[in-house]
């Protein structure tokens, strides 16, 4: 327990310091792909759980991201659209601004820097309140995923994400197909990066708990393990849970390091990418899901150049297509199988390395 | 709920709707009976049979392309019968070649393999082709040969294109026969039994490799006449055409039973008809319909309206 | 525990292994320029779903680029025009941005397409103090984000009031249908100001119909609209989609005009329309018909490269770039800021899209043609003018 708060502030602190080498060393450039890799860490990190450790195969995480995304916003972003009964634009300020108003803000008269900092202030309520609400939205998904199995799962929750999108571009007042434009950019290295730090030290404890290893008997073998005592339903609806409720967090930081959303960014394709990076890295693995993460949002920026080099406009993606094929027949396990990257491991791998 | 709403005239909507419903449904059936047909066999949801679908449309695009029924500016000359029916055979056996050869090349080693690994390599698939179509022929939509001259056909208060008639008719040819084939022919008691049960019917005598790939070259067939059919009444043909024709597809494979193929056809036209009535009273929804549709057929129904009961394997 | 640590400290290391040779700041002002070329960005999308717009667009500015550079480029520096797909995503648009931004550092950045990736650039090209100039993003909010964002094009709530100007009064229609593509924000933008301006002139919206993206069976909704009795249909879609729309409207025996704006425009519009579209109006930034040279050199040109005539896209992508162009000559120096002055200060600019000034919200002023379909000829009816819609 000790140690795990330890590492937990050392993770933070670490992750505050990373922000600011970062800021001052690196070009934006790389530093907002970095940024993307830690919000992709923590998605992979999530959807492990209900996809690697209990087995139960979801497409659904980018509606759990929309989600999150959507609610945080309401916190950060003043909401402006277009009534066209009205013919006006309406203004609905953010929840952060409310609540400074109800505790006597005067936001007529603030500048826009101080609007700045309430906003900033909605922040982490933003975060919590987009994975709680994500993290609802999972056990509504978990509950009836009790049912199904396999592939049938895959494609219900598919649907769900689907729903989700539509519904979204359906609401006018937070902005239908058009999204939500000029988020403040506050999701930085730091923000990141101690979410970052923070789902994969949960995840690690979860794995070793009695619910980690109550979820693997379910993915092992369900009928053994509820013979054994597991209880499976309820089992399954919590990695439900705890794993929409960091898609909903990812969503938030998501949303607030691109400054915009819209339905089209949770499209279904962004589930399959999320998928894509645990089966690289080795599913049920989460040092792999860690690196597959990592290895799926740099590897089509760095092939930037080289499509132009080429100048085969698209080839990237059949690349990644032919890859996830290549991978799935040569080694479906994925880099790291079941296990975990550790120094062991690099030790016998690397010739030389002490026995 | 509905009815109440009504004003006059909207009956006639009505029945508008319910043909256009009928027109989407079949079309929903002739794709959707590849996905059945292949989970039949492999319990495996080929992602990748709407790209078949796509791939259908375009078989026959360039072909036709190439002997000058598209032109680049100007008035589109009219296609000979004997030509439109070239164009459906090419299109067939290119598409029987395609989906055999996605059989052999990513399916068949994943035969053993866990059923996520199979299904992951089906979604790899799906893009792979959906991208390499994108390379090929450009994110361009591409218009089609006119091989009927669309009209409109009035049938009592409901106007149809002719060319949704002709889906509507084709479609049930090909189902029934299709029906006809893998219920009295050697061939089809052969795909019923691998669909049963593979190990067994390798035991008696099936070759079980041949009938996987016929199955998959029959879907395949079935995808490219709904492409073609499709395109006829819809000419414009995009890389991204079979995503969503796909996945609904797919709904309806699972609406009316997977693995069955009158189910595969009832799935598709109540799917069709469903999506109809929902966009007369609430367009913006149909999408969300349509999946809301299969989590709660999953959930009350997994088998479906004509599947049959699964056994647990333990 | 040591697991996670580990896992972190691969992950730094990845990190690390990436940024090896990436970190290059400095001379942060003197930026945009290298050696004789003066580089500009592009960022459009030329794959995923919005890929034929992004390519018609980028086949119209590498038009304009090779024009410019041919006739000895801008004040002596030849157009180095840096290119990245934007995938239609939105994050992918975000860090197509900042590498323009932070890694070729280009003078001016072109793009994108769709507002919804416009917006997910235009805070970087703001944080960066790069000008950014859409060629085609016509949501209202775009140039809202920062005094560095420019566009070309018209903005949706003129487009569609203009629309609704032309269907009540030169048309003297009252009961309109509205049929829009729901997850694209320039078709619900326009569809939205149509509504508005129509039914603030006293006109009667009968109905309203939303069609999901890809969709090709418009049958559906077609037979709403049919039961509606409306008098004219407004579909603010583009041209993909509204020769199928205008085909399923004939054969489901309704004989109303169909009205449209700029995303019409196209030579495959009617060839696939067949004559379904006859006698139907569009709004347009130009006429193809139009007899201006630099018009004609532009089409001709086009079509000789592409094999097509260019569709309004494709003529956005090209005037934009002559705008940039325009806006450093005015400015006298490769200088971000000063070429930002210059662009916020552009009066009359001749382009291939008509002559347009920029406005205090940095967005371009021009007037609308209203086009009518008589066989496969776009003949003008007339012209709107910006106060006539506010």
């Amino acid at each position: 327990m000790l140690r795990t708060g330890a590492v937990l502030v050392a993770g933070i602190i670490g992750a505050v310091v990373l922000n600011a080498v970062l800021a001052e060393f690196i070009d934006d450039y790389v530093v907002r792909v970095i940024n993307l890799c830690g919000v992709a860490i923590v998605l992979a990190v999530s959807l492990n759980v209900i996809n690697g450790l209990c087995g139960q195969f979801s497409l659904g995480h980018a509606g759990f991201m929309a989600i999150g995304a959507y609610v945080c916003s309401l916190f950060t972003t003043t909401q402006r659209y277009y009534d066209a009964a009205s013919a006006q634009y309406v203004s609905e300020p953010s929840l952060a601004a409310r609540m400074a108003e109800m505790f006597g803000a005067d936001l007529a008269a603030a500048g826009s820097e101080q609007l700045q900092s309430i906003a900033a202030w909605g922040f982490l309520p933003g975060l919590i309140a987009g994975g709680v609400v994500s993290a609802l939205a999972g056990l509504v998904v978990g509950i009836p995923a009790l049912r199904l199995r396999g592939d049938y799962l895959a494609i219900a929750t598919l649907g769900f994400g689907e729903i989700v999108r539509v519904v979204i571009t359906n609401i006018p007042q937070i902005g239908g197909a058009t999204g939500l434009p000029g988020l403040p950019p506050l999701a930085n290295t730091s923000w990141i990066f101690a979410v970052c730090v923070v789902c994969i030290v949960f995840s690690v404890n979860l794995q070793r708990s009695t619910f980690g290893r109550a979820l693997i008997a379910i993915r092992e073998n369900e009928l053994a393990a509820e013979i054994m005592g597991v209880r499976i339903a309820r089992m399954k609806v919590m990695a439900f849970i705890y794993g929409a409720f960091f898609a909903g967090v990812a969503g938030g930081l998501l949303a607030h390091l691109l400054q915009t959303i819209s339905p089209a960014t949770f499209n279904f394709m962004k589930s399959i990418e999320v998928v894509v990076m645990l089966v690289l890295g080795g599913l049920g693995s989460l040092t792999g899901a860690v690196v597959g993460a990592i290895v799926l949002t740099v590897l089509p920026e760095a092939l930037r150049d080289v499509e132009r080099e080429v100048n085969l406009p698209g080839i990237r993606m059949v690349v990644y297509a032919l890859v996830l094929i290549l991978l799935m027949i040569f080694r479906p396990q994925g880099i790291f199988g079941q296990r975990e990257l550790s120094l062991k491991l690099l030790r016998r791998v690397i010739p030389g390395g002490r026995k | 709920m509905l009815l109440a709403q009504a004003t006059p005239g909207s009956f006639d909507t009505l029945l508008q709707q319910l043909g256009n419903g009928i027109a989407m449904g079949s079309v929903y059936a002739l794709i959707a009976v590849g996905y059945t047909m292949v989970y039949g066999v492999l319990q495996l949801i080929n992602f990748a049979h709407g790209e078949v679908y796509m791939l259908g449309a375009y078989y026959s695009y360039w072909p036709a392309r190439w002997l000058g029924y598209v032109p680049d500016a100007g008035e589109k000359p009219s296609v000979p019968l004997y030509i439109v029916g070239l164009l459906f055979v090419a299109a067939m056996s290119a598409c029987a070649l395609t989906g055999m050869l996605i059989e052999r090349l990513a399916y068949r080693p994943l035969r053993k393999a866990s059923r996520l690994a199979a299904l992951i390599t089906a979604i790899g698939v799906s893009l792979l082709l959906q991208n390499l179509a994108q390379m090929a022929f450009s994110a361009d939509p591409r218009g089609y040969p006119q091989l009927v001259q669309q009209t409109s056909v009035q049938l009592g208060p409901i106007a149809l294109a002719n060319t949704k008639l002709i889906i509507i008719a084709v479609a049930a040819i090909m189902m029934t026969g299709l029906h006809l084939f893998v219920q009295h022919t050697r061939p089809g008691s052969a795909m019923r039994a691998v669909s049963f049960d593979m190990r067994t019917a390798r035991l008696m005598g099936v070759n079980v490799n041949r009938t996987i790939a016929m199955t998959f070259a029959i879907g395949s067939i079935m995808a490219a006449v709904a492409g073609m059919l499709v395109a006829m009444d819809q000419p414009r043909l995009t890389p991204m055409m079979g995503l969503m024709a796909g996945l609904k597809a797919f709904v309806a494979a699972v609406l009316g039973g997977i693995g069955s193929i009158p189910g595969a056809a009832l799935g598709g036209l109540l799917l069709g008809v469903l999506e109809a009535l929902v966009g007369w009273q609430k367009p913006e929804y149909t999408e969300a319909v349509a999946f809301a549709v299969l989590i709660v057929v999953l959930l009350v129904k997994p088998t479906g309206l004509l599947g049959k009961t699964g056994r647990e394997k333990v | 525990m040591r697991k996670a640590l580990i896992s972190l400290f691969v992950a730094a290391g990845l990190l690390v292994a990436f940024t090896a040779g990436c970190k290059d700041r400095g001379n942060e002002a003197g930026g945009g320029t290298t050696g004789e070329n003066v580089n500009l960005g592009l960022f459009v999308s030329t794959t995923g779903a919005i890929a034929t717009f992004g390519l018609d667009t980028k086949n119209g500015a590498e038009i304009a680029v090779a024009e410019i550079n041919e006739a000895g480029g801008i004040k002596g520096k030849k157009i180095n025009m840096v290119f990245y797909d934007t995938e239609s995503k939105a994050e992918s648009a975000g860090n197509a941005a900042t590498k323009l931004a932070t890694q070729d550092k280009v003078l001016v950045a072109m793009g994108a397409v769709a507002s919804g990736l416009s917006l997910a650039a235009a805070p970087v090209f703001q944080a960066n103090k790069i000008p950014m100039v859409s060629p085609s993003s016509t949501n209202p909010t775009v140039t809202e984000q920062g005094d560095y964002i420019f566009r070309i094009c018209y903005l949706d709530d003129f487009q569609g009031g203009a629309c609704a100007v032309f269907a009540y009064k030169d048309l003297g229609k009252r009961k309109a249908a509205i049929l829009a593509n729901r997850d694209d924000a320039y078709s619900t933008g326009l569809a939205n100001f149509f509504k508005s301006k129509f039914t603030a002139l006293g006109g009667q919206i009968v109905t309203e119909q939303t069609y999901a993206a890809n969709t090709s069976d418009f049958n559906t909704q077609v037979s709403n609209i049919k039961g509606s009795g409306a008098d004219i249909i407004f579909a603010p879609v583009y041209y993909t989609d509204m020769s199928l729309i205008a085909k399923q409207v004939k054969a489901q025996g309704i004989n109303v005009p169909m009205l449209g704006g700029d995303g019409w425009e196209s030579d495959k519009l009617v060839p696939e329309a067949g004559d379904a579209l006859e006698g139907s109006y569009f709004g347009n930034h130009y006429s193809q018909e139009d007899k201006a040279e630099n018009v004609q050199n532009f089409v001709k040109k086009y079509t000789d490269k592409h094999g097509k005539a260019p569709t309004s896209l494709a003529a956005l992508g090209y005037d934009v770039v002559y705008f940039v162009k325009q806006a450093i000559e005015q400015a006298g120096e490769f200088d971000r800021a000063k070429v930002r002055d210059a662009m916020a200060g552009i009066k009359d600019f001749k382009g291939v899209t008509g002559t347009f000034s920029i406005d205090s919200k940095r967005n371009a002023r021009k007037p609308i043609s209203m086009l009518q379909i008589k066989g496969a000829r776009f003949l003008p009816v007339r012209q709107i003018k910006p106060e006539e819609v506010e």
